[in-house]
Parts: C-alpha cells; sequence; structure tokens
C-alpha cells in the first residue's frame, strides 16, 4: 500500500536521453518523475520518495542526523521530498545568503550554480537569485527572490482574501442571549443566511433563555456512520444534553431525567446528563446556562442505543461567508423536564 | 517459566477514548451488549462477561463541589500472583501460564461461579450462553505469539503498555517521580510492588489519587482468607446461640412442671 502511495512505474520508462529511468513495477525516487501519460501510478504525489526502493520504508527510519544536520534529514520521512521546513528560500537573503548562520537552510552556490545546504530546496534548484521572472514552466511568473513559489505572485501574504476580512471582528452568533459589546454590529453582516423559511426562525432570549453547543463524541463517526457499528454504539446509553448542576437543580430535574429541550426550528426528547463539567457563563453581567448535546443520533441505528431524537433539527442552517461552514453551533434553546 | 509479562496502565496518560474498550471486543469477538445508563459517559457500569476491558469515568470534586478533575481509568482483571479465582476454581480451570498470566480454560469450567466471589476486584463473570466463567485472557493467543494484548496495541497515548514485568516496574516508578516532580502530590503506584497485596499485581496502575477514588480496594484482600476466622467465629455464635436456649428451655420445663 505504502508503494501505491509512493508512486511506481507501470511500464518500462527511459528518461530524457533515452537511458533507462525506471523498469516496470520499480518505485519512483522524486515526484519529478511523475508522468501524466500513464506510465507512473501514483496514490498521493506528496509522498513519492517515502518508498524509493523495494522493501525500504524511509518513515522507519532513526538514523543519528549527520554532523550539521540539526533538521535531522534521516529521521522518518517529511512530504514533500523530505523536506523539513516549505519555503525555506526565504531563509536566505535575496542574494542568496543566509539571514542567520545559526539558523541556516538553505543559500546559493555560485560555483555549483544551484541552490545548496541543510534543508531540501524549496526553490527551483538552480535559479539564480538574479533571475528574472520566469515566463513558462512549472515556475512561471516566480523570479530568483520570490520564495512563496505556491502564491502565483510568488509574495507572502499578510491576508487572505475573506469576504468578511481583512481586519478580525468579532460578531454574535445570529441567536445570542448579549448584544454584542466589541462592535457597533451585532450579527456577521454577510453571513450565508439559507432563505428555508420557518427551518430558519431565530429565537430572542426572553423566550429561549440558554446557550447551546452542538458537538462531537470521540467514540462515535459523523451523524450515523458509527450508529451501524455495535461496538461503537454501546459505549453510549443513549441520546444525552450535557447540563450543569445549577441549572438542573433550578429547572427541578435530575442526572438521568428526561428533558425536552426546544427552539424555534424543532423540539428533541433527550436524557440529562447532569455534570460539574457544565459551567454557568456570566455575560455582560447575566448569569447564562449552558447545555450541551451531542448530535450522532438518529432514527436509524443498529440497537437501542443508536438511535435518538435529530439535533441539528434544533440548529439554523446559517453559514460562514468564505466557506459556508456552519455559524448556528452555538444557538439558544429552552429546556424543561418532561411531565 | 518465561519472564512475567504484565500490563503497565498509567492512568495520567488516559483520555478516555476506549478504544481499548473497542479493540478488545473485536479482537476476542465479544458482543456487544446494550448499554445501562450510569450517569457518565462510563458504558457498561461494571466488567461482564462481554466486556472484559472497562474505562472507568468519574468526576473528582473538591469541598464546595467544584470540579478538581475528570477521571479516566481503564481498568482490566489484574492478573494477580496470588490469584483469588484460581484458588478458589475446584475444577482445575483456571490456571497459571509460563508468562505469569492467569487464564480460565472453557473446556474444563463446570459454571460454578466460586471465581465471581472469590474475584477481590469483581472482573470474573459468568457467560449465561455457555455456562462458563470469563474474563481477560491478556489476549493469550497474542501474546504467544509475540504481539502484545489488543487493547495496549490500540491505545493511542500509550495510558496502556505491554512488557515484561521487571522493565514496567522500573518504568512505572520513573513516571510517578516525573509525576510528583511536576506537582502530582498523590501520583501512585497501584499493584506493582511484588511483595505488596496479593503478591503483587500483573495489571498494575499508576493512579493520581488514593485507590479508592478509582474503586479499588486500598489493600485487596482474598475472600477466602476470612475463612478460618469466620468458621471459627461461628462456632463460637453456635456454641452461645445454643447455651441461650439451654437456659431458656431449662427456665420453661420448671415452669411446666410446676
Amino acid at each position: 500500500m505504502l508503494k501505491e502511495c509512493n508512486g511506481y512505474a507501470t511500464d518500462d520508462i527511459v528518461d530524457k536521453d533515452d537511458k533507462p529511468l525506471y523498469k516496470k513495477g520499480e518505485p519512483l525516487k522524486t515526484f519529478g518523475h511523475l508522468r501524466d501519460d500513464g506510465s507512473t501510478a501514483c496514490g498521493n504525489w506528496i509522498y513519492t520518495g517515502i518508498y524509493p526502493e523495494e522493501g525500504k520504508n524511509l518513515a522507519l527510519r532513526r538514523e543519528k542526523p549527520k554532523e550539521g544536520d540539526y533538521l535531522g534529514h534521516g529521521w522518518g520521512f517529511v512530504w514533500p521530498a523530505n523536506r523539513r521546513i516549505i519555503y525555506n528560500r526565504a531563509s536566505a537573503d535575496p542574494s542568496g545568503k543566509p539571514w542567520s548562520e545559526k539558523k541556516k537552510l538553505i543559500w546559493w552556490d555560485a560555483e555549483a550554480k544551484k541552490w545548496v545546504g541543510n534543508d531540501v530546496p524549496d526553490f527551483s534548484p538552480t535559479m539564480a537569485p538574479d533571475a528574472p521572472r520566469a515566463k513558462d514552466g512549472p515556475f512561471k511568473g516566480i523570479s530568483g527572490t520570490d520564495a512563496f513559489i505556491m502564491n502565483p505572485h510568488g509574495l507572502g501574504q499578510f491576508f487572505a482574501s475573506i469576504v468578511d476580512g481583512p481586519f478580525p471582528e468579532h460578531y454574535e452568533p445570529f441567536e445570542s442571549p448579549t448584544k454584542n459589546l466589541l462592535s457597533k454590529v451585532q450579527n456577521n453582516p454577510v453571513a450565508k443566511v439559507y432563505n428555508i423559511g420557518d427551518l430558519n426562525k431565530l429565537g430572542t432570549p426572553d423566550k429561549y433563555p440558554y446557550i447551546l453547543t452542538t458537538y462531537r463524541l470521540t467514540e462515535h463517526h459523523a451523524a450515523g456512520m458509527s450508529r451501524h457499528v455495535p461496538w461503537l454504539s454501546e459505549l453510549f446509553f443513549g441520546h444525552f444534553a450535557e447540563i450543569g448542576p445549577e441549572m438542573a437543580k433550578e429547572l427541578g430535574f435530575q442526572n438521568g431525567d428526561m428533558i425536552t429541550v426546544e427552539t424555534p426550528r424543532a423540539k428533541i426528547r433527550v436524557r440529562a446528563l447532569v455534570t460539574e463539567r457544565i459551567k454557568p457563563f456570566v455575560i455582560n453581567g447575566k448569569k447564562v446556562y449552558q447545555v450541551g448535546i451531542p448530535w450522532h443520533w438518529g432514527y436509524q441505528g443498529v440497537m437501542k442505543s443508536a438511535r435518538g431524537d435529530i439535533t441539528n433539527d434544533l440548529v439554523a442552517s446559517l453559514g460562514d461567508p468564505t466557506t459556508f461552514i456552519q455559524e448556528s453551533k452555538a444557538l439558544l434553546c429552552n429546556v424543561r423536564k418532561e411531565a | 517459566m518465561a519472564r512475567t509479562l504484565a500490563m503497565f496502565t498509567d492512568v495520567s496518560l488516559c483520555i478516555g477514548c476506549r478504544a481499548c474498550q473497542v479493540a478488545c471486543k473485536q479482537w476476542n469477538q465479544l458482543a456487544p451488549e446494550e448499554p445501562e445508563w450510569t450517569g457518565t459517559y462510563q458504558n457498561h457500569a461494571h466488567f461482564t462477561d462481554k466486556s472484559y476491558r472497562l474505562v472507568r469515568f468519574f468526576e473528582e470534586t473538591d469541598d464546595k463541589g467544584q470540579i478538581k478533575q475528570w477521571h479516566m481509568m481503564s481498568d482490566v482483571c489484574k492478573h494477580c500472583a496470588q490469584a483469588g479465582c484460581l484458588e478458589a476454581c475446584p475444577t482445575g480451570a483456571i490456571y497459571r501460564t509460563e508468562f505469569g498470566t492467569v487464564n480460565i480454560n472453557q473446556d474444563i469450567c463446570n459454571g460454578c461461579r466460586y471465581c465471581v466471589s472469590a474475584c477481590p476486584f469483581g472482573v470474573v463473570s459468568f457467560n449465561r450462553d455457555t455456562g462458563t466463567a470469563t474474563k481477560c485472557t491478556f489476549c493469550n493467543d497474542r501474546i504467544h505469539n509475540g504481539l502484545g494484548p489488543a487493547c495496549a496495541k490500540a491505545c493511542p497515548t500509550q495510558s496502556i503498555r505491554f512488557g515484561f514485568r521487571d522493565d514496567l516496574a522500573g518504568v512505572a516508578e520513573k513516571r510517578v517521580e516525573e509525576l510528583r516532580k511536576h506537582g502530582y502530590k498523590d501520583a501512585q503506584l497501584y499493584g506493582a510492588d511484588p511483595k505488596g497485596d496479593l503478591g503483587g499485581l500483573n495489571a498494575f496502575f499508576l493512579l493520581l489519587g488514593k485507590p479508592a477514588l478509582y474503586g479499588l480496594p486500598e489493600k485487596p484482600k482474598l475472600p477466602q482468607r476470612n475463612v478460618l476466622v469466620d468458621s471459627l467465629l461461628s462456632i463460637g455464635s453456635a456454641l452461645v446461640v445454643g447455651l441461650g436456649a439451654l437456659v431458656a428451655f431449662r427456665g420453661r420445663g420448671g415452669r411446666g412442671d410446676a
């Protein structure tokens, strides 16, 4: 399997000068040898070189570092190409001399006309520091001083391109028990709000006074996969909500009682797991209780403990503006003991 | 006899993922059981004939009821040097292997369950389907093939370590010292000393508090050690009751004559 990840020749391969490079079935030594004509196969290019010859797994290496190699290139394998520090061209100044003698990584050897040093260069190995922008090839647009080769302009960036950037700002979740104390704007004005009518109705703290957070448990995977594995399903009794003892006392229920958790979107029945681990917050001078509900349960499952109400029914469909990743994992709810 | 093999469980490293529990069930092909409500993340509540490994979860609180620490501890059969189950077994089904572990031969066990009550840790369980007693074997088939138990293999934090007992005891000593240096003043070993209770446990533990905190007996004792004293006490009380009866009957007989 490692060989398949690493990549191998599916046919006899020759190099530019017609010299034999690989025999059919031989593992590849570097991702530079990968070809897009079907004569090589590779699971993932970043691993090429981890298995350079039959039976040799570089990840198992535990060699003592050579004199001066403080990056330990003989220990294991680092993708890609056993390069320890990416963009290591930036460790040398524009002329190719290391900025720091102590922390030097690579430098330009003017006589040999190539980059040499402690690490595997993350740069065109023969591009001189005074080279102009390459017009084509894999380093198109990169000049001899542009260390950040994965960016089209070759330069570092202070800001990534995000919709609500570039400066960070604190916004309250769409359902929040408080007004935004850090900004005049309450919610993210460019958040992705899905138009699904009542399923996205939002609640207010007077009707829904408790904070609700949803999360995963180590033992379960996603919202359905581990429900069909009995050995995992037996690790939890069933769907539950974690609640602090103070809140449980106030609402009159105990560890193990059935409760109803409600939002404007839905309500679910779960068992209360009363625990000291859930603490009340003091937000804007007011004490606010929190409820935590894992979301692994659903109507299908291999055994009783795998089945339960669906936590995500409670949650509104709102997304972060750049990635659309759920914005609404912190929300408001109401809780009551079941009669 | 080969060198004694042992398991060292360092609770300070346990993250409560329960990979050990699942790996145990998978290797030993133990059926799942519908869990019961324990009020915590723990399942099941105790060892069963289908659960040889059990991660115990509990919250330690201070005097004010504030949480001090959330403890997780992966518990298992201790394979005691003086094993209560082995001593109690009338059929010889329970035996000690060349590695010092204690196993139950399922073909010989007659299901009398003396071992169940003789275990000071509540490990041995009765399987109603087969009519035999079962418990952890340290994955007998695996250790005879140089693999180490499934739980230790699965443990992602090396909280469960498996190896030669003398080696592991050294590792454990060092770890306790290190933890104490870092402020865990109550860090202590449980069952590591071969001169200690039950001749030492072949599954020993590093605890962050007193054994009672983890539901372990402070001084584990074999129930059968009470037999002599208890029998003498029974004989004593029988004598007292007999004498009392004699006195009582003599009094009543006297009245009847009158």
